[in-house]
């Protein structure tokens, strides 16, 4: 190959190399060449980071079941009328013991198991959630849970189609709403479970709940990208920031 | 189960393959799911570092989350499978940049570029994945238009069609861009090839 022609391309062999540079057609023959098949090179090990979660999510998505419409949304009022009493029952929960807990548990759908003990021995918080911010929050919503954590994202996610997972979304309010000293504490609790499972572990849980409430105001899709520019919820998804140190 | 297909299966060149599992897919096959993910996640992840930087996996799972949600509404073949799942990425990056509200910044230093990609083909598997890393950090360095059309055509596989529902303009636009990018790349790499190939130990 000689050293440094000038090169130009045209047209045609610009629509060459595109096309073959996912096959690696290119590779060595000239720098361009190179760089391109270097780019479509085949997939590397760190190119899945979030493939637990997804995987989850699609799970949670039950896509063989396909429900009739109006059943669909019977069951997800249903589910976002249950997730409230949860979420109550948490709350009450935490200031009140496990007396609240244990009685709503029994008409809840979680695991039947749900020891009062649990509650009965609040070991003290690892302490792991460094520097979010949300101290102040969560000392708010204590008090008025529906209105700080309902209206900004619960409200847009009643006009969701029956594909998304309200359980995980609700759950993770839930546990947004905690503080952020308990938070990984209460993530052992059975009501938690299912939104350990769906992150696939406790330290995933605080990305993954970013990621889908992010994208949960996000959502209805293509043609309205500009739907979620303005209410912006602090869901930066950034690194977890929760490390469970046990 | 999962476990099966999470080899080294090689890319899923056909568009047949891709098309299948989407179906697949789509009726809750897991393993299907997993595949399409493999297939394309990857590619995606390229593409959207292109347009947010290192933020590029955070998008990549808002965006498969989106997927998910919507896929019992996706109609079409591996192809447009492909497009759609740009077209989400692309959304969500936007939304992205809009919310920071910063420039996408890549780690990689550009300058490291020519002599990784110059010893690709001998060289081990770190030092191609290095190369990746730095022929996607100096795409990202074109301006916009030109870099998304090169990453759709070259990295993502779409064709000049496809690529234009992506991007939302004609086909004609896409080529152009892809071709001035291009343009661009063979220019800054022959300047800086040059040197590479008279001192390959740079100062």
């Amino acid at each position: 190959m000689s050293d440094h022609r000038p090169r130009q391309i045209d047209r045609d062999t610009a629509e060459h190399l595109l096309a073959g540079a996912v096959v690696g057609r290119h590779a060595g023959v000239d720098p361009l060449g190179d760089l391109l098949a270097a780019a479509a090179s085949p997939p590397r090990g760190g190119e899945y980071p979030g493939e637990q979660a997804v995987m989850a999510a699609f799970r949670a998505a039950d896509l063989g079941a396909t429900p009739e419409p109006r059943r669909a949304s019977m069951i997800r009022t249903l589910v976002s009328k249950v997730l409230t009493l949860k979420a109550a029952a948490l709350l009450a929960g935490l200031a009140g013991g496990g007396i609240a807990l244990a009685g709503v548990a029994s008409v809840l759908p979680t695991p039947s198991h749900n020891p009062p003990a649990v509650t009965a021995s609040p070991a003290p918080g690892p302490g792991e959630t460094s520097g979010t911010g949300k101290t102040g929050d969560t000392d708010k919503s204590r008090g008025g849970d529906k209105s700080s954590t309902g209206d900004k994202t619960q409200g847009s996610d009643k006009t969701k189609d029956p594909y998304d997972s309200p359980s995980v979304v609700g759950l993770c309010h839930a546990y947004r709403a905690k503080d952020g000293s308990k938070r990984g504490k209460e993530l052992d609790k059975p009501a938690f479970r299912e939104l350990v499972t769906a992150a696939g572990g406790k330290d995933k849980v605080e990305a993954f709940c970013a990621a889908v409430l992010a994208s949960a105001s996000a959502k209805p899709g293509d043609g309205q990208q500009g739907q979620n520019g303005g209410p912006a919820p602090d869901t930066k998804s950034g690194k977890p920031t929760v490390s469970p140190s046990r | 189960m999962g476990v099966v297909v999470t080899g080294v299966r090689p890319s899923l060149e056909q568009t047949d393959d891709l098309t299948a599992a989407v179906a697949a897919a789509r009726q809750g096959d897991e393993a299907a799911f997993r595949v399409v993910y493999r297939e394309v996640q990857p590619k995606l992840l390229r593409y959207l570092r292109v347009l947010v930087g290192d933020d590029g996996e955070d998008v990549a799972s808002e965006t498969w989350l989106q997927v998910v949600r919507d896929l019992a509404s996706f109609k079409g073949n591996g192809d447009s499978f492909r497009g759609w799942v740009a077209t989400v990425g692309r959304h969500r990056a936007m939304d992205h940049l809009r919310r920071t509200r910063r420039r996408p910044a890549i780690s990689t230093p550009v300058d490291t570029l020519v002599e990784v990609a110059g010893d690709a083909d001998t060289e081990a598997r770190a030092l191609e994945s290095a190369a990746t890393d730095a022929a996607i950090a100096l795409i990202a360095t074109l301006p916009r238009d030109q870099a998304e059309a090169v990453m759709l055509r070259a990295v993502v596989g779409l064709d000049a069609e496809t690529a234009a529902k992506v991007l939302g303009k004609r086909a004609g636009a896409v080529r152009t861009a892809a071709y001035r990018g291009l343009r661009r790349l063979a220019k800054h790499l022959d300047e800086t090839g040059e040197g590479r190939q008279a001192s390959p130990g740079p100062p």
